[in-house]
């Protein structure tokens, strides 16, 4: 990507035909060279900086001949060559006066880089999340079909959470694809899991399951070979035939990217399966309700199958896509829909939404927040750079009345400035760019689970957001001076300086208040953001997860032959685990808290004390004696999972404490007698509840029953240490690797671990709120410091005057002081007005803390008073230094 | 008698594609005049520095065949025309003439 910019640069700026190529191929040899001693991005630096000095050698080059040319046409004339002449003038000229000044270029060149960087940095972000949203064809015409049930709305568990987005069943999908006439075609898919035999060792994959018409649908071709056939999809009947269609990843990966894969039989579960296709790279569909594999950010399918098996992702939680028929509106699409299902027996409501718009729909507003963020700070480098350069502008009065003296027009005199900010802004906007391609590697590499994060990159949209940023900024902070300027005739700036320069600084103190007010509102943001963090983090999930690790293992059929023989196999490990030096305790469940996994079912309670049944949609949790001792889940009453239990009584279960108080509010839940499916089970004891998916949500109702009774392949080991857990999860899977070599293990973490990663996104935005409201910061005390610093040397003759006369160094610092936090006063009331404007904007990502919390309004006014008076106590400290007779004597 | 019109960078180039002889290739001439000089030449300055020569006729390129295997596209070979030498003697002679000046005003002095 560097070296192609690069190459892009050199390409426009160096002359044509051999001359230019020979240049590039002098360069790329050097750069072969450098790679073979040193890392490839340091040399890919090195190439891109290379190319743009000579890329800007040889555009002054080219203006010089240009003029060069023009001086020989009309002989040696001086200026009057006309408008672009005078372009060019201006321009060398800009480029002389910045050298000059160095310290201003390059600390505004500074400030602009990393303005324009941060915004095309999170622009980058926000236009691969975001704004390319569904890579699909047509995606205007693409929508998800969505099921509601309005009595589940709010309810605990994720039937509550996702009441309006809930699949179809097969026969709802079969009725609905053979009546509508709205869409053009209308698709479904699901995503399990299944074992992978066969190709290596044993791998637990992600298995998609997808209608005929999907493909179709969305839009996309197969690479190779076909996907599925109508005839080939099960109808509840009959099954689906056993052809599967590989992702590329997978194709690539795990099969070796053969191209004769077609044909083949892959191992599934234990059934063989034939490979018909190969899907195109980067294919994937995201599940968006909440399914049993948690939040399925990334949407990627290793493998697909037909829909309407019995196993394999069965028929009854599908997630319909169609494509509406073109000039068809969704409302008609709606109300066709609706009334199709309600034949089948649906007599709900039917929500249609575009699917970009689903997509991200809880991702826009944080992301678009960040975006803002970055826009105010690039706001306040430009009021920064606007205030140093009107400082500029004091120190080149002379300079410019002499030009207006010798007949410069206060046209001519503006247009310099500007061609001067614009220079600046070229420089920002170049320097921009670079932190961006570094900015964006690090926004991905620290992102949580974002969709198809993995391909944001700086690409041309993001490069023409950055040079739009650069030109307007430049505009902005360029008006300013040259307004300025503007403003005063020729002969007032030479008469009357005094008034001008005190108008001057007026401007310059609106400008810094205006930095500060926009500082407030990022800090605002930011420590509301960090205070909702850390209350998220403080929260109980249930449990002690200090301590904890984990491991996942998955004990296939082929290995370990019918579920029976299961509970020897867990004895085995949990003996081995235990045997581990340092483990004091340790257990299994099938679904760990925290990954998000979850395996809901209706539990029906029969014959209760107050008379009828009462049901609630649970979390369905097998585990081994000793679990909630070893996470440090109560037993509120009765007693926990135990060793001796016969295999053919009823077998005993937990509740978890909220299902007992919503259905027992006064007597006792133990003893109760309860219903799942087919499987009947006795409440001997109630535990704790426990947070599942998120700390910030309410804990799942779960009921826990022995894993020895209804053993299960796939389970989280967890052990508790009062050493260090990352090492003892490490050794936990040796243990497992140890004792049974083809078994796949995953998920080698530790509880602290999961529970930090569930928080990622809060964790994100708060990380980067608060480092740009810090820059900000930042920025704001550099304007303020330069601003005091001007200040007081404009007034070293006031100064030095009042100190002959008496006026003690330390008040005449505690009065410049003073000014300055007067300015910070002012900004910081209109900043804390536009924050509480703002404010209600963050409402939706707080956790726990009121937008208005006035403690966090508080220590932000105080923090930046703070800053605002050390940034104008340091350049103070001078008058105390302040030799009155050589300031006299100077002036 | 031509004006002493040669930079010193262009004096500097002149005499680096001559030290090179037939081997004057932009990369060589680069290096010979850093390793001779000890100073560094930017890129930009040389490149143009060349250029602005061609096209004062004091330089001519050919397109020659890769020296190395190693090296991929085109690549030019340099030398110094006539007249360059010519600018080259010139200037020398110029430079030589003033400097005789100021060592007598300085013994003068």
């Amino acid at each position: 990507m560097i070296r192609r910019l690069a190459e892009l640069i050199l390409a426009r700026t160096l002359p044509e035909g051999p001359t230019g190529e020979s240049i590039r191929a002098d360069l790329a040899e050097e750069l072969e060279e450098r790679r073979k001693g040193e890392p490839r991005s340091a040399a890919s630096w090195w190439h891109l900086w290379e190319s743009m000095k000579l890329a800007a050698h040889f555009a002054l080059f080219r203006l010089g001949e240009a003029r060069r040319a023009r001086r020989g046409r009309r002989g040696r004339k001086h200026g009057g060559n006309g408008f672009m002449g005078s372009i060019e003038q201006d321009l060398r000229f800009a480029l002389r006066t910045l050298r000059r000044r160095w310290v201003f270029t390059a600390v505004a060149v500074m400030t602009l880089g990393l303005g324009i960087g941060s915004a095309t940095a999170m622009f980058s972000v926000v236009d691969g999340v975001l704004l390319k949203s569904v890579p699909f064809e047509e995606p205007g015409r693409l929508v998800n079909v969505w099921l509601t049930e309005e009595d589940a709305r709010g309810a605990p568990g994720l039937v509550g959470r996702t009441w309006n987005r809930l699949p179809f069943s097969l026969p709802e999908y079969r009725s609905w694809r053979a009546a509508t006439t709205a869409f053009e075609a209308v698709g479904v898919h699901n995503g399990v899991e299944t074992t992978l035999t066969g190709e290596g060792p044993a791998a637990r994959i992600t298995l998609g399951v997808g209608s005929a018409s999907l493909l179709s649908v969305l839009g996309v071709q197969p690479v190779l070979g076909r996907w599925f056939l109508p005839e080939e999809e099960g109808d509840g009947t009959t099954l689906p035939a056993h052809v599967t269609v590989v992702s590329y990843e997978a194709w690539a990966s795990r099969l070796g990217a053969d191209p004769d894969v077609l044909g083949k039989s892959l191992s599934l579960s234990g059934t063989p399966y034939t490979v018909i296709g190969v899907l195109p790279p980067g294919f994937r569909l995201r599940h968006l309700g909440m399914h049993w594999l948690g939040e399925d950010t990334r949407g990627l399918r290793e493998v697909w199958v037909p829909v309407g098996g019995p196993s394999l992702g069965n028929g009854n939680n599908l997630e319909a896509v169609g494509r509406l028929a073109p000039g068809v509106d969704p409302v008609e699409a709606t109300d066709e829909t609706a009334r199709i299902l309600a034949q089948t027996g649906y007599d709900g409501v039917v929500r249609i939404v575009p699917r970009s718009e689903d997509e991200t729909h809880a991702l826009a507003s944080p992301l678009v927040l960040l975006l803002a963020a970055t826009g105010i700070l690039l706001l306040i480098g430009c009021a920064n750079i606007a205030t140093l350069a009107l400082g500029e502008l004091q120190g080149r009065g002379s300079e410019l009345s002499t030009r207006s003296a010798l007949g410069a027009g206060r046209v001519r005199i503006v247009r310099q400035l500007l061609t001067e900010s614009l220079v600046v802004g070229l420089g920002g906007t170049v320097l921009g760019v670079v932190l961006a391609f570094g900015g964006t590697r690090a926004l991905v590499a620290m992102a949580p689970p974002l969709p198809r994060v993995e391909t944001v990159g700086v690409d041309l949209r993001v490069l023409v957001f950055a040079a739009l940023l650069g030109v307007s900024a430049s505009v902005l902070f360029g008006t300013v001076p040259a307004s300025v300027s503007a403003r005063r005739s020729a002969a007032g700036m030479a008469a009357s300086n005094r008034t001008a320069s005190k108008r001057r600084s007026l401007l310059e103190r609106w400008m810094v208040s205006a930095e500060i007010a926009l500082t407030v509102v990022l800090l605002v943001a930011g420590g509301l953001l960090a205070r909702s963090f850390q209350r998220l983090l403080a929260v109980d999930p249930g449990f002690e997860p200090r301590g904890l690790a984990t491991v996942s293992v998955y004990l296939p059929e082929e290995t370990f032959g019918s579920v029976d023989e299961l509970p020897a196999v867990y004895d085995e490990l949990m003996a081995a685990i235990r045997d581990i030096p340092g483990v004091t305790r340790a257990s299994a469940i099938t679904r760990l808290p925290f990954p998000g996994l979850t395996n809901t079912n209706n539990l029906r309670f029969i014959g209760r004390d107050g008379g009828e049944d009462f049901t609630v949609h649970a979390q369905q949790l097998y585990a081994l004696p000793g679990y909630h001792e070893v996470m440090g889940i109560p037993v509120v009453e009765g007693e926990g999972l135990t060793e001796d239990q016969a295999r053919d009584s009823i077998p005993e279960t937990l509740l978890s404490e909220n299902i007992a108080r919503r259905g027992w509010p006064n007597g006792s839940a133990v003893g109760a007698r309860l219903r799942v499916w087919r499987t009947e089970g006795r409440v001997v004891g109630i535990v704790g509840s426990v947070k599942r998916n998120a700390l910030g949500a309410e804990a799942d109702p779960a009921w826990y029953a022995s894993l020895k009774d209804l053993p299960a392949r796939e389970i989280s080991l967890v052990a508790r240490t009062p050493g260090d857990p990352v090492a003892l999860a490490a050794r936990m899977r040796e243990t497992v690797q140890g004792l049974y070599p083809d078994v796949p293990v995953r998920q080698v973490t530790t509880l602290t671990d999961l529970i930090f990663a569930s928080a990622g996104q809060e964790r994100y935005r708060t990380f980067l709120m608060g480092l740009f409201s810090l820059l900000a910061t930042l920025l704001a005390g550099v304007g303020i410091g330069g601003v005091t610093a001007r200040g007081i040397a404009h007034r070293m003759k006031e100064l030095g005057i009042r100190i002959c006369l008496g006026a003690g160094e330390e008040k005449l610092l505690r009065r410049v002081v003073r000014e300055g936090l007067i300015n910070g006063a002012v900004g910081t009331a209109v900043g804390l007005l536009a924050a509480l404007a703002t404010g209600r904007l963050l409402a939706g990502l707080l956790f726990q803390v009121a937008p208005f919390d006035p403690s966090t309004y508080a220590v932000v006014t105080g923090f930046l008073l703070l800053v605002v008076g050390i940034a104008s106590y340091l350049p103070a400290r001078r008058i105390v230094s302040l030799d009155p007779a050589r300031v006299l004597r100077a002036e | 008698m031509p004006e002493l019109n040669l930079g010193e960078l262009e004096q500097v180039v002149l005499l680096g594609i001559l030290a090179q002889g037939d081997q004057a290739f932009s990369l060589e001439v680069r290096r010979g005049i850093q390793e001779t000089t000890g100073q560094r030449v930017s890129r930009g300055a040389f490149y143009t520095t060349l250029e602005r020569l061609k096209r004062k006729g004091l330089v001519d390129w050919e397109v020659s065949q890769p020296r190395t295997a190693r090296r991929k596209g085109t690549q030019r070979r340099f030398s110094v025309t006539p007249a360059g030498l010519e600018a080259l003697r010139s200037t020398r002679a110029t430079l030589h003439t003033r400097w005789m000046r100021l060592d007598q005003a300085l013994e003068e002095l």
